[in-house]
Protein backbone atom coordinates (compact mmCIF):
# COMPACT_ATOMS: atom_id res chain seq x y z
CA UNK A 1 0.00 0.00 0.00
CA UNK A 2 1.46 3.65 -1.12
CA UNK A 3 1.56 6.52 1.19
CA UNK A 4 -0.70 7.84 -0.95
CA UNK A 5 -3.27 4.69 -0.87
CA UNK A 6 -2.83 4.97 3.13
CA UNK A 7 -3.64 8.25 3.95
CA UNK A 8 -6.68 8.51 1.04
CA UNK A 9 -8.08 4.90 3.32
CA UNK A 10 -7.58 6.57 6.45
CA UNK A 11 -9.65 9.83 5.18
CA UNK A 12 -12.37 7.45 4.25
CA UNK A 13 -12.34 5.36 7.40
CA UNK A 14 -12.11 8.28 10.08
CA UNK A 15 -15.39 10.01 9.19
CA UNK A 16 -16.81 6.81 9.05
CA UNK A 17 -15.55 5.57 12.58
CA UNK A 18 -16.12 8.88 14.22
CA UNK A 19 -19.56 9.92 12.94
CA UNK A 20 -18.60 12.71 12.14
CA UNK A 21 -16.33 15.01 8.85
CA UNK A 22 -14.51 16.71 11.36
CA UNK A 23 -12.33 13.57 12.17
CA UNK A 24 -10.43 14.88 9.21
CA UNK A 25 -10.20 18.47 9.75
CA UNK A 26 -6.62 19.79 10.15
CA UNK A 27 -5.33 19.77 13.11
CA UNK A 28 -7.78 18.39 15.35
CA UNK A 29 -6.76 15.96 18.23
CA UNK A 30 -9.06 13.08 17.95
CA UNK A 31 -8.37 12.06 21.35
CA UNK A 32 -8.90 15.28 23.28
CA UNK A 33 -11.99 16.31 21.45
CA UNK A 34 -13.56 12.93 22.01
CA UNK A 35 -14.02 12.95 18.44
CA UNK A 36 -12.45 9.23 18.56
CA UNK A 37 -14.10 7.68 21.24
CA UNK A 38 -14.13 3.87 22.40
CA UNK A 39 -16.74 2.86 19.97
CA UNK A 40 -14.78 4.85 16.88
CA UNK A 41 -11.33 3.32 17.77
CA UNK A 42 -12.75 -0.49 18.03
CA UNK A 43 -14.51 0.40 14.10
CA UNK A 44 -11.41 1.69 13.35
CA UNK A 45 -9.39 -1.27 14.06
CA UNK A 46 -12.01 -3.79 12.78
CA UNK A 47 -12.01 -1.82 8.88
CA UNK A 48 -8.43 -1.62 9.48
CA UNK A 49 -7.84 -5.05 10.05
CA UNK A 50 -10.45 -6.00 7.31
CA UNK A 51 -7.78 -4.55 5.30
CA UNK A 52 -4.71 -6.41 6.39
CA UNK A 53 -3.72 -3.95 9.29
CA UNK A 54 -3.53 -5.21 12.56
CA UNK A 55 -2.90 -2.82 14.85
CA UNK A 56 -2.92 -3.97 18.68
CA UNK A 57 -3.96 -1.12 20.89
CA UNK A 58 -1.79 -2.19 23.97
CA UNK A 59 1.23 -2.93 22.23
CA UNK A 60 1.54 0.59 21.31
CA UNK A 61 0.94 4.29 22.97
CA UNK A 62 -2.75 5.36 22.60
CA UNK A 63 -1.45 9.24 22.18
CA UNK A 64 -1.13 8.53 18.40
CA UNK A 65 -4.28 7.78 17.57
CA UNK A 66 -4.72 11.62 18.32
CA UNK A 67 -3.99 12.44 14.64
CA UNK A 68 -4.57 11.23 11.22
CA UNK A 69 -0.60 11.38 10.60
CA UNK A 70 -0.05 9.00 13.69
CA UNK A 71 -2.48 6.66 12.83
CA UNK A 72 -0.90 6.44 9.35
CA UNK A 73 2.39 5.95 11.24
CA UNK A 74 1.18 2.78 13.16
CA UNK A 75 -0.64 1.20 10.34
CA UNK A 76 2.95 1.65 8.41
CA UNK A 77 4.41 -0.30 11.05
CA UNK A 78 1.43 -2.99 11.57
CA UNK A 79 2.44 -3.96 7.55
CA UNK A 80 5.68 -3.14 7.63
CA UNK A 81 5.38 -5.97 10.81
CA UNK A 82 3.07 -8.48 8.84
CA UNK A 83 5.45 -8.50 5.84
CA UNK A 84 4.57 -8.62 2.53
CA UNK A 85 1.80 -11.27 3.59
CA UNK A 86 -0.23 -8.49 5.25
CA UNK A 87 -0.40 -6.67 2.26
CA UNK B 1 -36.68 -19.69 48.88
CA UNK B 2 -37.08 -15.93 48.75
CA UNK B 3 -33.84 -14.01 47.54
CA UNK B 4 -33.48 -12.53 50.98
CA UNK B 5 -33.52 -16.25 52.58
CA UNK B 6 -30.74 -17.20 50.07
CA UNK B 7 -28.73 -14.94 50.55
CA UNK B 8 -28.59 -15.10 54.62
CA UNK B 9 -28.61 -18.71 53.79
CA UNK B 10 -25.01 -18.45 51.70
CA UNK B 11 -24.03 -15.63 54.68
CA UNK B 12 -23.69 -18.01 56.94
CA UNK B 13 -22.43 -21.09 54.56
CA UNK B 14 -19.95 -19.09 53.43
CA UNK B 15 -18.78 -16.97 55.79
CA UNK B 16 -14.82 -16.02 54.49
CA UNK B 17 -15.76 -16.43 51.05
CA UNK B 18 -15.19 -13.36 49.24
CA UNK B 19 -19.12 -12.02 48.18
CA UNK B 20 -17.60 -8.84 46.21
CA UNK B 21 -14.48 -7.09 45.00
CA UNK B 22 -13.50 -4.19 43.31
CA UNK B 23 -10.63 -1.78 43.05
CA UNK B 24 -12.20 0.08 46.27
CA UNK B 25 -11.91 -3.20 48.25
CA UNK B 26 -13.58 -6.66 49.35
CA UNK B 27 -16.26 -8.01 51.17
CA UNK B 28 -16.72 -11.15 52.50
CA UNK B 29 -20.34 -12.85 52.97
CA UNK B 30 -19.75 -12.18 56.58
CA UNK B 31 -18.95 -8.61 56.43
CA UNK B 32 -21.67 -8.44 53.56
CA UNK B 33 -24.47 -9.34 55.66
CA UNK B 34 -23.65 -7.78 58.92
CA UNK B 35 -22.89 -5.08 57.56
CA UNK B 36 -26.26 -4.55 55.31
CA UNK B 37 -28.19 -5.99 58.44
CA UNK B 38 -27.24 -3.35 61.02
CA UNK B 39 -27.64 -0.39 57.85
CA UNK B 40 -30.93 -1.72 57.41
CA UNK B 41 -31.35 -1.10 61.22
CA UNK B 42 -31.14 2.30 60.48
CA UNK B 43 -33.13 2.43 57.46
CA UNK B 44 -36.16 0.50 58.66
CA UNK B 45 -39.20 1.64 60.03
CA UNK B 46 -39.77 3.91 56.99
CA UNK B 47 -41.10 3.44 53.26
CA UNK B 48 -40.01 5.82 51.12
CA UNK B 49 -36.85 5.40 48.80
CA UNK B 50 -33.16 5.74 49.02
CA UNK B 51 -30.81 7.14 46.50
CA UNK B 52 -27.77 4.92 46.45
CA UNK B 53 -25.03 6.94 45.22
CA UNK B 54 -21.50 5.92 43.78
CA UNK B 55 -19.32 3.73 41.55
CA UNK B 56 -18.28 0.85 42.20
CA UNK B 57 -16.88 0.98 45.69
CA UNK B 58 -18.13 -2.03 47.86
CA UNK B 59 -20.26 -0.33 50.15
CA UNK B 60 -22.45 0.21 47.06
CA UNK B 61 -23.60 -3.39 47.13
CA UNK B 62 -24.13 -3.27 51.04
CA UNK B 63 -26.49 -0.03 50.68
CA UNK B 64 -28.58 -2.00 47.86
CA UNK B 65 -28.78 -5.10 50.44
CA UNK B 66 -29.53 -2.98 53.71
CA UNK B 67 -32.25 -1.06 51.17
CA UNK B 68 -33.97 -4.88 50.53
CA UNK B 69 -33.56 -5.84 53.91
CA UNK B 70 -35.33 -2.66 55.18
CA UNK B 71 -37.90 -3.02 52.81
CA UNK B 72 -37.35 0.34 50.91
CA UNK B 73 -36.52 0.29 47.35
CA UNK B 74 -33.00 1.21 46.01
CA UNK B 75 -32.66 4.12 43.44
CA UNK B 76 -29.16 3.74 41.91
CA UNK B 77 -26.86 6.32 41.07
CA UNK B 78 -23.68 7.66 39.86
CA UNK B 79 -21.79 9.83 41.60
CA UNK B 80 -20.51 11.86 38.04
CA UNK B 81 -24.24 12.06 36.63
CA UNK B 82 -24.99 15.55 35.92
CA UNK B 83 -26.43 17.40 38.41
CA UNK B 84 -29.31 18.90 37.19
CA UNK B 85 -30.01 15.25 36.52
CA UNK B 86 -29.28 14.05 39.90
CA UNK B 87 -31.17 17.08 41.36
CA UNK B 88 -34.35 15.86 39.19
CA UNK B 89 -34.18 12.07 39.93
CA UNK B 90 -34.37 12.85 44.06
CA UNK B 91 -37.09 15.11 43.74
CA UNK B 92 -39.20 12.75 41.42
CA UNK B 93 -37.86 9.47 42.86
CA UNK B 94 -39.30 11.60 46.19
CA UNK B 95 -36.24 9.63 48.05
CA UNK B 96 -36.55 10.11 52.00
CA UNK B 97 -32.52 8.83 52.43
CA UNK B 98 -29.24 9.42 50.63
CA UNK B 99 -26.48 7.20 50.73
CA UNK B 100 -23.29 8.15 49.00
CA UNK B 101 -20.90 5.40 48.79
CA UNK B 102 -18.36 8.31 47.14
CA UNK B 103 -18.27 12.23 47.44
CA UNK B 104 -21.66 13.02 47.43
CA UNK B 105 -21.86 15.92 44.78
CA UNK B 106 -24.35 19.04 46.17
CA UNK B 107 -27.29 18.25 44.34
CA UNK B 108 -27.23 15.54 47.32
CA UNK B 109 -26.81 17.72 50.10
CA UNK B 110 -28.97 17.78 52.86
CA UNK B 111 -30.05 16.64 56.32
CA UNK B 112 -31.37 12.94 55.02
CA UNK B 113 -27.66 12.11 53.35
CA UNK B 114 -25.34 10.07 54.70
CA UNK B 115 -21.85 9.55 53.34
CA UNK B 116 -19.43 6.98 53.21
CA UNK B 117 -17.67 7.68 56.77
CA UNK B 118 -21.19 8.06 58.20
CA UNK B 119 -22.55 4.41 56.69
CA UNK B 120 -19.47 2.91 58.25
CA UNK B 121 -20.38 4.30 61.20
CA UNK B 122 -24.07 3.16 61.12
CA UNK B 123 -22.74 -0.46 59.41
CA UNK B 124 -20.51 -0.82 62.69
CA UNK B 125 -23.29 0.49 65.25
CA UNK B 126 -26.79 0.11 64.31
CA UNK B 127 -28.63 -3.19 66.11
CA UNK B 128 -28.84 -5.30 62.97
CA UNK B 129 -32.55 -5.53 61.80
CA UNK B 130 -34.51 -8.66 62.99
CA UNK B 131 -37.13 -9.85 60.92
CA UNK B 132 -36.96 -9.72 56.95
CA UNK B 133 -39.51 -7.74 55.31
CA UNK B 134 -42.78 -9.78 53.53
CA UNK B 135 -45.12 -8.59 50.71
CA UNK B 136 -42.96 -9.46 47.73
CA UNK B 137 -45.43 -6.87 45.75
CA UNK B 138 -43.42 -3.88 47.19
CA UNK B 139 -40.48 -2.43 45.18
CA UNK B 140 -37.14 -3.46 45.19
CA UNK B 141 -35.45 -0.78 42.96
CA UNK B 142 -36.71 1.87 40.99
CA UNK B 143 -34.40 2.90 38.29
CA UNK B 144 -34.39 5.86 36.12
CA UNK B 145 -34.25 5.64 31.64
CA UNK B 146 -34.53 7.98 29.35
CA UNK B 147 -38.03 9.48 28.61
CA UNK B 148 -39.44 10.74 25.51
CA UNK B 149 -41.59 13.95 26.66
CA UNK B 150 -37.73 15.41 28.29
CA UNK B 151 -37.35 14.01 31.76
CA UNK B 152 -35.58 10.59 32.81
CA UNK B 153 -38.73 8.28 33.68
CA UNK B 154 -38.64 5.98 37.43
CA UNK B 155 -39.16 2.41 36.58
CA UNK B 156 -40.57 0.30 39.29
CA UNK B 157 -39.72 -3.29 39.52
CA UNK B 158 -41.15 -5.36 42.59
CA UNK B 159 -39.36 -7.80 44.87
CA UNK B 160 -41.53 -10.15 43.19
CA UNK B 161 -39.95 -9.70 39.64
CA UNK B 162 -36.33 -9.40 41.03
CA UNK B 163 -36.90 -12.93 42.67
CA UNK B 164 -38.10 -14.27 39.60
CA UNK B 165 -35.20 -12.89 37.25
CA UNK B 166 -32.68 -14.32 39.69
CA UNK B 167 -34.33 -18.28 39.30
CA UNK B 168 -34.66 -18.07 35.63
CA UNK B 169 -30.96 -16.49 34.99
CA UNK B 170 -29.78 -19.21 37.73
CA UNK B 171 -31.03 -21.55 35.99
CA UNK B 172 -29.83 -20.72 32.28
CA UNK B 173 -27.78 -23.58 30.69
CA UNK B 174 -23.95 -21.80 30.44
CA UNK B 175 -25.14 -19.83 33.60
CA UNK B 176 -26.20 -22.61 35.86
CA UNK B 177 -23.06 -24.28 36.04
CA UNK B 178 -21.23 -20.95 37.15
CA UNK B 179 -22.93 -18.92 39.49
CA UNK B 180 -21.51 -20.18 42.49
CA UNK B 181 -18.13 -18.77 40.93
CA UNK B 182 -17.15 -16.13 40.09
CA UNK B 183 -18.73 -13.52 37.40
CA UNK B 184 -17.07 -10.33 36.06
CA UNK B 185 -19.14 -7.10 36.18
CA UNK B 186 -19.38 -4.39 34.32
CA UNK B 187 -22.10 -2.27 33.97
CA UNK B 188 -22.65 0.18 36.26
CA UNK B 189 -25.33 -0.06 39.32
CA UNK B 190 -27.63 2.49 37.57
CA UNK B 191 -27.86 0.35 34.30
CA UNK B 192 -29.96 -3.03 34.82
CA UNK B 193 -27.64 -4.90 33.46
CA UNK B 194 -25.89 -5.13 36.85
CA UNK B 195 -29.11 -6.92 38.04
CA UNK B 196 -27.52 -10.15 36.27
CA UNK B 197 -24.70 -9.83 38.57
CA UNK B 198 -25.12 -8.68 41.95
CA UNK B 199 -28.41 -11.02 43.13
CA UNK B 200 -27.89 -14.65 41.23
CA UNK B 201 -24.48 -14.60 41.61
CA UNK B 202 -25.08 -14.00 45.72
CA UNK B 203 -28.12 -16.28 46.22
CA UNK B 204 -25.79 -19.14 45.02
CA UNK B 205 -22.81 -18.12 47.09
CA UNK B 206 -20.43 -16.71 44.13
CA UNK B 207 -18.20 -13.68 43.96
CA UNK B 208 -18.77 -10.47 42.35
CA UNK B 209 -15.95 -8.69 40.63
CA UNK B 210 -16.92 -5.47 39.77
CA UNK B 211 -14.66 -3.34 36.79
CA UNK B 212 -15.09 0.60 37.45
CA UNK B 213 -14.79 3.26 35.02
CA UNK B 214 -11.30 3.81 35.31
CA UNK B 215 -10.31 0.20 34.13
CA UNK B 216 -12.85 0.28 31.76
CA UNK B 217 -11.51 3.46 30.02
CA UNK B 218 -7.81 1.63 29.72
CA UNK B 219 -7.13 -1.24 28.11
CA UNK B 220 -3.82 -2.15 29.79
CA UNK B 221 -6.03 -1.56 33.35
CA UNK B 222 -8.69 -3.90 32.01
CA UNK B 223 -6.57 -6.65 31.31
CA UNK B 224 -4.74 -6.82 33.62
CA UNK B 225 -7.90 -6.54 35.93
CA UNK B 226 -9.23 -9.39 33.91
CA UNK B 227 -6.12 -11.71 34.40
CA UNK B 228 -6.27 -11.33 37.90
CA UNK B 229 -10.19 -11.70 37.98
CA UNK B 230 -10.57 -15.70 37.89
CA UNK B 231 -13.70 -14.93 36.16
CA UNK B 232 -16.19 -17.93 35.48
CA UNK B 233 -18.74 -15.40 33.59
CA UNK B 234 -18.74 -12.15 32.03
CA UNK B 235 -22.32 -10.38 32.11
CA UNK B 236 -21.57 -7.46 29.92
CA UNK B 237 -22.87 -5.30 26.96
CA UNK B 238 -21.91 -6.43 23.12
CA UNK B 239 -19.99 -3.01 22.81
CA UNK B 240 -18.04 -3.61 25.86
CA UNK B 241 -16.89 -7.44 24.94
CA UNK B 242 -16.23 -5.71 21.57
CA UNK B 243 -13.77 -3.42 23.25
CA UNK B 244 -12.32 -6.22 25.03
CA UNK B 245 -11.88 -7.76 21.61
CA UNK B 246 -10.26 -5.15 20.43
CA UNK B 247 -6.73 -6.37 21.63
CA UNK B 248 -5.03 -10.49 20.87
CA UNK B 249 -4.33 -10.22 24.86
CA UNK B 250 -7.86 -11.02 25.40
CA UNK B 251 -8.22 -14.70 24.95
CA UNK B 252 -8.64 -17.78 26.86
CA UNK B 253 -5.26 -17.52 28.16
CA UNK B 254 -6.01 -14.59 29.93
CA UNK B 255 -9.62 -15.50 31.77
CA UNK B 256 -8.90 -19.68 31.74
CA UNK B 257 -11.84 -20.35 33.89
CA UNK B 258 -14.44 -18.09 31.58
CA UNK B 259 -17.48 -20.76 30.26
CA UNK B 260 -20.08 -18.05 29.94
CA UNK B 261 -20.53 -14.48 28.62
CA UNK B 262 -24.03 -13.25 29.09
CA UNK B 263 -24.81 -10.26 26.62
CA UNK B 264 -27.65 -7.78 26.54
CA UNK B 265 -28.41 -3.79 26.00
CA UNK B 266 -28.17 -3.94 22.71
CA UNK B 267 -27.78 -5.94 19.15
CA UNK B 268 -25.00 -8.49 18.95
CA UNK B 269 -22.70 -8.09 15.53
CA UNK B 270 -21.96 -11.32 13.86
CA UNK B 271 -18.33 -10.13 13.73
CA UNK B 272 -18.13 -9.55 17.61
CA UNK B 273 -20.04 -13.14 18.18
CA UNK B 274 -17.17 -14.89 16.45
CA UNK B 275 -14.43 -13.39 16.97
CA UNK B 276 -15.74 -14.60 20.94
CA UNK B 277 -16.11 -18.66 19.40
CA UNK B 278 -12.49 -18.24 17.82
CA UNK B 279 -11.04 -16.42 21.60
CA UNK B 280 -12.50 -18.61 23.43
CA UNK B 281 -13.71 -22.05 21.89
CA UNK B 282 -14.34 -23.13 25.39
CA UNK B 283 -16.83 -20.53 26.95
CA UNK B 284 -20.69 -20.19 25.59
CA UNK B 285 -22.31 -16.99 24.25
CA UNK B 286 -25.71 -16.08 25.20
CA UNK B 287 -27.23 -13.14 23.47
CA UNK B 288 -30.40 -11.76 25.55
CA UNK B 289 -33.14 -9.68 25.39
CA UNK B 290 -35.02 -7.59 27.53
CA UNK B 291 -35.65 -4.08 28.68
CA UNK B 292 -35.29 -2.23 32.33
CA UNK B 293 -39.29 -2.61 32.04
CA UNK B 294 -39.35 -6.11 32.44
CA UNK B 295 -36.44 -6.31 35.20
CA UNK B 296 -33.44 -6.78 32.88
CA UNK B 297 -34.00 -9.34 30.66
CA UNK B 298 -36.45 -12.08 30.06
CA UNK B 299 -35.08 -14.24 27.13
CA UNK B 300 -31.92 -15.44 25.50
CA UNK B 301 -29.94 -17.95 23.26
CA UNK B 302 -27.04 -18.93 22.86
CA UNK B 303 -25.00 -18.36 20.37
CA UNK B 304 -23.55 -21.34 18.16
CA UNK B 305 -22.51 -21.69 14.81
CA UNK B 306 -23.03 -19.25 11.84
CA UNK B 307 -26.43 -17.89 12.19
CA UNK B 308 -27.32 -14.25 10.72
CA UNK B 309 -28.97 -12.27 11.59
CA UNK B 310 -28.15 -13.51 15.43
CA UNK B 311 -31.47 -14.49 17.43
CA UNK B 312 -31.72 -12.58 21.10
CA UNK B 313 -34.16 -15.37 22.69
CA UNK B 314 -35.80 -18.75 22.67
CA UNK B 315 -39.70 -18.38 23.21
CA UNK B 316 -40.00 -21.87 24.90
CA UNK B 317 -36.78 -21.01 27.84
CA UNK B 318 -38.44 -16.95 28.32
CA UNK B 319 -38.53 -15.69 32.06
CA UNK B 320 -42.22 -14.60 31.26
CA UNK B 321 -44.38 -15.03 27.92
CA UNK B 322 -43.36 -12.72 24.66
CA UNK B 323 -45.77 -12.16 21.77
CA UNK B 324 -45.87 -10.05 19.04
CA UNK B 325 -48.08 -7.63 18.59
CA UNK B 326 -50.17 -5.69 16.00
CA UNK B 327 -51.16 -1.99 15.69
CA UNK B 328 -54.19 -2.42 17.61
CA UNK B 329 -52.53 -4.96 20.39
CA UNK B 330 -53.64 -8.13 18.68
CA UNK B 331 -51.56 -11.46 19.01
CA UNK B 332 -50.14 -11.54 15.37
CA UNK B 333 -48.98 -15.37 13.46
CA UNK B 334 -45.60 -17.19 13.71
CA UNK B 335 -43.27 -14.96 11.65
CA UNK B 336 -44.74 -12.06 11.27
CA UNK B 337 -43.16 -9.15 12.76
CA UNK B 338 -44.77 -6.49 14.84
CA UNK B 339 -44.02 -5.10 18.14
CA UNK B 340 -42.49 -7.11 21.08
CA UNK B 341 -44.52 -7.25 24.12
CA UNK B 342 -43.87 -9.25 27.55
CA UNK B 343 -46.49 -10.77 29.82
CA UNK B 344 -45.75 -12.34 33.00
CA UNK B 345 -44.31 -12.09 36.07
CA UNK B 346 -41.28 -10.01 34.96
CA UNK B 347 -43.25 -7.19 34.44
CA UNK B 348 -42.34 -4.15 36.67
CA UNK B 349 -45.27 -1.83 38.35
CA UNK B 350 -44.92 1.09 35.72
CA UNK B 351 -43.26 4.72 36.43
CA UNK B 352 -42.73 6.46 39.28
CA UNK B 353 -45.72 9.60 39.26
CA UNK B 354 -46.22 9.00 35.04
CA UNK B 355 -49.03 7.73 32.87
CA UNK B 356 -48.66 3.50 31.99
CA UNK B 357 -46.34 4.26 29.01
CA UNK B 358 -46.11 0.59 27.45
CA UNK B 359 -47.73 -0.97 30.57
CA UNK B 360 -50.93 -3.26 30.56
CA UNK B 361 -52.64 -6.61 31.17
CA UNK B 362 -53.12 -9.57 29.32
CA UNK B 363 -54.85 -12.25 30.13
CA UNK B 364 -54.61 -11.20 33.50
CA UNK B 365 -51.12 -10.42 33.87
CA UNK B 366 -49.21 -7.44 33.59
CA UNK B 367 -48.36 -6.74 30.43
CA UNK B 368 -45.28 -4.48 28.50
CA UNK B 369 -45.56 -3.51 25.73
CA UNK B 370 -41.78 -1.97 24.35
CA UNK B 371 -41.81 -0.39 21.50
CA UNK B 372 -39.35 -3.12 19.43
CA UNK B 373 -40.10 -4.06 16.17
CA UNK B 374 -39.31 -7.60 16.08
CA UNK B 375 -40.47 -11.76 14.94
CA UNK B 376 -40.78 -14.80 16.28
CA UNK B 377 -39.88 -17.94 13.75
CA UNK B 378 -38.96 -21.12 14.57
CA UNK B 379 -39.31 -20.98 18.49
CA UNK B 380 -37.06 -17.68 18.36
CA UNK B 381 -36.83 -14.11 19.10
CA UNK B 382 -35.27 -11.22 16.33
CA UNK B 383 -35.10 -8.07 17.12
CA UNK B 384 -35.98 -5.78 14.66
CA UNK B 385 -35.08 -2.37 15.52
CA UNK B 386 -37.73 0.90 17.05
CA UNK B 387 -41.38 1.46 16.37
CA UNK B 388 -40.58 4.98 17.84
CA UNK B 389 -37.55 7.39 17.53
CA UNK B 390 -35.66 5.59 20.69
CA UNK B 391 -32.06 5.07 19.70
CA UNK B 392 -29.75 2.46 21.14
CA UNK B 393 -25.93 3.39 21.78
CA UNK B 394 -22.94 1.74 23.49
CA UNK B 395 -26.33 -0.62 25.81
CA UNK B 396 -28.05 2.73 27.02
CA UNK B 397 -31.17 4.29 25.94
CA UNK B 398 -31.36 7.58 24.60
CA UNK B 399 -35.09 9.28 23.84
CA UNK B 400 -34.37 12.12 21.41
CA UNK B 401 -37.42 13.92 23.03
CA UNK B 402 -35.40 13.85 26.33
CA UNK B 403 -32.38 15.67 24.48
CA UNK B 404 -34.62 18.08 22.30
CA UNK B 405 -36.29 18.94 25.87
CA UNK B 406 -32.94 19.97 27.58
CA UNK B 407 -31.95 22.20 24.10
CA UNK B 408 -35.46 23.80 24.06
CA UNK B 409 -34.78 25.66 27.17
CA UNK B 410 -32.33 27.33 25.79
CA UNK B 411 -33.47 30.87 24.84
CA UNK B 412 -30.84 30.64 22.11
CA UNK B 413 -32.57 27.73 20.61
CA UNK B 414 -35.56 28.47 18.14
CA UNK B 415 -36.24 24.71 17.15
CA UNK B 416 -34.20 21.56 17.53
CA UNK B 417 -33.90 18.05 16.39
CA UNK B 418 -31.78 15.12 17.74
CA UNK B 419 -30.62 12.32 14.99
CA UNK B 420 -28.31 9.27 15.44
CA UNK B 421 -25.07 9.62 13.96
CA UNK B 422 -24.97 6.38 11.88
CA UNK B 423 -22.80 3.80 10.30
CA UNK B 424 -23.96 0.96 8.01
CA UNK B 425 -27.07 1.03 10.52
CA UNK B 426 -24.96 1.18 13.47
CA UNK B 427 -25.04 4.11 15.73
CA UNK B 428 -22.15 6.31 16.67
CA UNK B 429 -23.47 9.23 18.61
CA UNK B 430 -26.15 11.58 18.42
CA UNK B 431 -26.19 15.09 16.19
CA UNK B 432 -28.09 18.28 17.25
CA UNK B 433 -29.87 20.04 14.39
CA UNK B 434 -30.80 23.61 15.51
CA UNK B 435 -32.60 26.59 14.16
CA UNK B 436 -30.85 28.94 16.15
CA UNK B 437 -32.68 31.82 17.21
CA UNK B 438 -29.70 34.26 16.30
CA UNK B 439 -26.20 32.95 15.36
CA UNK B 440 -25.32 29.22 16.33
CA UNK B 441 -23.44 29.12 19.88
CA UNK B 442 -20.24 27.97 19.53
CA UNK B 443 -19.80 23.89 20.08
CA UNK B 444 -17.75 24.59 23.28
CA UNK B 445 -20.57 25.84 24.88
CA UNK B 446 -23.13 23.62 23.38
CA UNK B 447 -21.26 21.03 24.89
CA UNK B 448 -20.39 22.48 28.62
CA UNK B 449 -24.21 23.21 28.98
CA UNK B 450 -25.12 19.64 27.87
CA UNK B 451 -22.90 17.94 30.04
CA UNK B 452 -24.87 20.08 33.13
CA UNK B 453 -27.82 17.98 32.05
CA UNK B 454 -26.99 15.12 30.81
CA UNK B 455 -24.95 12.13 31.44
CA UNK B 456 -22.11 11.84 28.25
CA UNK B 457 -23.61 9.27 26.28
CA UNK B 458 -26.60 11.96 25.52
CA UNK B 459 -24.63 14.73 24.61
CA UNK B 460 -24.49 15.31 21.13
CA UNK B 461 -21.16 14.90 19.20
CA UNK B 462 -21.86 17.28 16.18
CA UNK B 463 -23.97 20.32 15.95
CA UNK B 464 -25.82 21.53 12.69
CA UNK B 465 -27.35 24.36 12.07
CA UNK B 466 -30.05 24.72 9.72
CA UNK B 467 -32.70 27.72 8.52
CA UNK B 468 -35.03 27.15 8.73
CA UNK B 469 -36.29 23.67 10.04
CA UNK B 470 -37.44 21.49 7.69
CA UNK B 471 -41.19 20.54 7.68
CA UNK B 472 -43.31 17.72 6.68
CA UNK B 473 -46.32 18.80 5.22
CA UNK B 474 -48.67 18.24 8.63
CA UNK B 475 -45.96 20.97 10.06
CA UNK B 476 -44.01 18.60 12.34
CA UNK B 477 -39.89 18.17 12.01
CA UNK B 478 -38.86 16.55 8.48
CA UNK B 479 -36.62 13.61 10.41
CA UNK B 480 -35.84 11.82 7.34
CA UNK B 481 -34.85 15.19 5.68
CA UNK B 482 -32.64 15.68 8.62
CA UNK B 483 -30.88 12.33 8.31
CA UNK B 484 -30.13 12.91 4.65
CA UNK B 485 -29.17 16.28 5.40
CA UNK B 486 -26.62 14.29 8.04
CA UNK B 487 -25.43 11.84 6.34
CA UNK B 488 -24.73 14.11 3.15
CA UNK B 489 -22.15 16.68 5.40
Amino acid sequence: MSEKELQQLLRELLPLACGTPDAIKPGTDLLKTGILDSLGLIILLDELADRGIEIQPTQVELSRFSSLEGIAALCREALEQQGPAGQ
Amino acid sequence: MTLLKQIARQAALQGEKCAYRSRGGALTYTQLWEKAAALAGFLAGQDSPVLVCGGKEPLMPVCFLACLLAGRPFVPCEADAPPERLAYIREASAAGTILAAAPAPPALAGPCLAEAPEIERLCAQTPPIRELPANPGRDAYILFTSGSTGRPKGVRIPVSALEHFTRWFSGLPGCRDCVEDTTINQARFSFDLSVADLWPAWAAGGTVFALDSTQQADLALLYAALGESGGARLTATPSFLRLCLCDAAFCQELLPRLRCVFLCGETLPARTARQFRERFPGARLLNAYGPTEATCAVCTAEITGEMEPLPVGEVATAASELLILGPEGEPLPEGEPGEIAIAGPSVGRGYIGAAGGGFGCWRGRALYRTGDRGKIAAGRLWYLGRIDRQIKYKGYRIEPGEVEGVLSTWPEVHAAAVLPLRRRGEVLGLAAVVEWAAGPLPPEECARRMRASLPSYMCPRVWQSVSPMPLTSNGKQDLKKLEELLQHE
